[in-house]
């Protein structure tokens, strides 16, 4: 192996990994690792065989395996070392990984890092859900990994709870493959994923969703035969009297995303308890030195698209930060104001164009989206389910006040 | 006399529920709710003909993987999607294939080749 040091170290070969790899290499660091403990790269991509990415970033409609195969492709191409198969056991606050795999552990001392672990979901304990612990309850994703990889049906009569993207998709996947959805179970008064997959995946299918309904309950001792649903009231208590069971033998939870960072809290970088990621600057760098991150770690996105330029972003300053280029000072915090749930990035220089992302707590129509004082901008809806972005470009950041210390983002109804 | 169907435009997050009046031939009358050109064309489009891209796999012989995943090159009415299931359902395949190569030329004369969408070797 060679003996120079690594200059930038990825962990994960998803999106944002693959992405970060290839720009850090672009921006000029000699020697790149990815490292990924699957056996091939591109993370979940390989399961999400349905159409719909690539429309930002390639300007292109494509399945979830063709974007993969671009950045795969690129990676192969670009002599960046790879190691498959290979888990992160431990990262400190020095960036000393230590990686085991088949040969062994091993530790290296990257001069810079970016954590691409992307996310995993949310289970029924999460969510704590009486009743039986019997066969036939998985998760949207495990799912669709035995329906598209493995070739297993999970079941024949479907209930899916929550209305994530990826409980949509599945909804659409079994009833293709000749499954009965026989509802999607939403406890918010609205479903939760992309407008295109309501209309593509359930009404296309005519699959019954309830919303503002639970499951309160799984019935069957060694497999799933039923599910108890009820209404929730404004609380989102369930009702009792609302009670109806729903008779199938599979229940799918599509209940939300946590961001995957056992790693990064071994390595003291601070997290965000809102999105469960790490709290990063404009340069996707973490309270650490020298440790970046980028992607589904961070905050849940909606499009890989984004994930993928987010990615660019950690590998290009990881990349300069390997060479010894200092980190300018992030003298302004982004604070989440009115009917914001979080921003990303957390700290900006203010001297420079900067990209920001950002969710909104409740859907809302005809809004004005302010940054500090300086920016605003009307939106006729916003959703919790798409992003937002926004650009403050040079002439915008000039009307910031000297020695403003932090920025109100905010999202207001108009009067 | 008039017939509404309601469209839900899947172009932004505005998310339009544009209405589309027809009458007895079935020509398009009147067109509401919506709030774009784009927005207008889709709801027509859609009410005429919806079209679908068909994502879905294929069963692998002579392979350690089970199944390889396959879409139409081109969207086809959604009214086929069922058919072309049924006909998928015969296919086999085997090593090797790259990404974009024809397993189904022109499936059930819908003018849409079924393309591979993951390489496969072994």
């Amino acid at each position: 192996m060679n003996s120079n040091p690594i200059d930038v170290l990825v962990i994960g070969s998803g999106p944002a990994g693959m992405a970060a790899a290839i720009q850090a290499k672009e921006s000029g660091s000699k020697r790149v690792l990815l490292v990924e403990r699957a056996e091939e790269l591109g993370g979940l991509l390989s399961q999400c065989i349905h159409n719909g990415f690539g429309l930002i970033y390639f300007n292109e409609d494509m399945t979830g395996p063709e974007y993969g195969q671009r950045f795969v492709e690129k990676v192969m191409d670009s002599k960046i070392e790879v190691l498959l198969e290979t888990m992160v056991l431990r990262l400190a606050a020095d960036r000393k990984v230590t990686l085991c795999n088949k040969y062994g552990i091993k530790t290296l001392a990257p001069e810079s890092i970016v954590l691409a672990m992307g996310c995993r979901e949310r289970t029924r304990e999460s969510i704590v859900i009486p009743g039986y612990r019997p066969a036939g309850i998985f998760t949207a994703g495990t799912a669709q990994r035995w329906v598209n990889i493995e070739g297993y049906l999970p079941g024949r009569e479907i209930v899916i709870l929550g209305s994530g993207d990826v409980g949509m998709i599945m909804a659409r996947r079994l009833t293709l493959e000749g499954a009965e959805v026989k509802a999607v179970v939403e406890i918010l008064p609205y479903i939760g994923g992309l407008i295109r997959n309501e209309v593509q995946c359930l009404y296309d299918f005519n699959i019954p969703v309830l919303v503002e309904h639970t499951v309160v309950n799984i019935h069957g001792i060694q497999r799933v035969n039923g599910v108890t649903v009820a209404r929730v009231d404004q609380n989102r208590n369930p009702v009792p009297e609302t009670e109806k069971f729903i008779e199938c033998d599979t229940l799918l939870l599509s209940v939300g995303l946590i961001p995957e960072n056992e790693l990064s809290y071994m390595a003291g970088v601070i997290l965000n308890p809102v999105t469960g990621g790490p709290m990063v600057n404009e340069r996707m760098e973490t309270n650490v030195p020298g440790i970046f991150a980028a992607g589904n770690c961070v905050h849940v996105n909606d499009l890989v698209d984004y994930v993928s330029v987010e990615g660019e972003k950690a590998g290009q300053n990881a990349a300069e930060h390997a060479s010894g280029k200092a980190s300018p000072k992030m003298g302004i915090k982004l604070e989440a104001g009115e009917n914001v749930r979080y921003v990303i990035p957390q700290t900006i220089t203010g001297q420079r164009e900067v990209a920001i992302r950002l969710r909104v707590k409740e859907p809302e129509k005809d809004v004005i989206l302010k940054v500090g004082e300086f920016m605003t901008k009307r939106l006729k809806v916003v959703k919790p389910s798409e992003m937002l972005h926004l650009v403050l470009s040079e002439r915008h950041l000039k009307g910031i006040k000297k020695g403003t210390a932090q920025l109100v983002v905010s999202c207001r109804k108009e009067d | 006399m008039k017939n509404v169907s309601e469209i839900i435009c899947i172009i932004c997050p505005l998310a339009c529920r544009v209405s589309v009046a027809v009458d007895d031939e079935g020509r398009i009358v009147e067109i509401a709710n919506f709030q774009c050109k784009k927005g207008k064309e889709y709801a027509v489009a859609e009410y005429r003909t919806p079209l679908r891209v068909l994502t879905t796999t294929v069963i692998v012989e002579k392979s350690r993987h089970a199944l390889l995943p396959v879409r139409t090159n081109r969207a086809i009415p959604r009214k086929e999607l069922f058919d072309c299931m049924d006909h998928l359902a015969t296919i086999r395949v085997k090593p090797p294939l790259k990404v974009g190569e024809v397993i189904v030329k022109n499936i059930l004369n819908t003018g849409s080749d079924i393309i591979t969408t993951h390489e496969l070797f072994d």
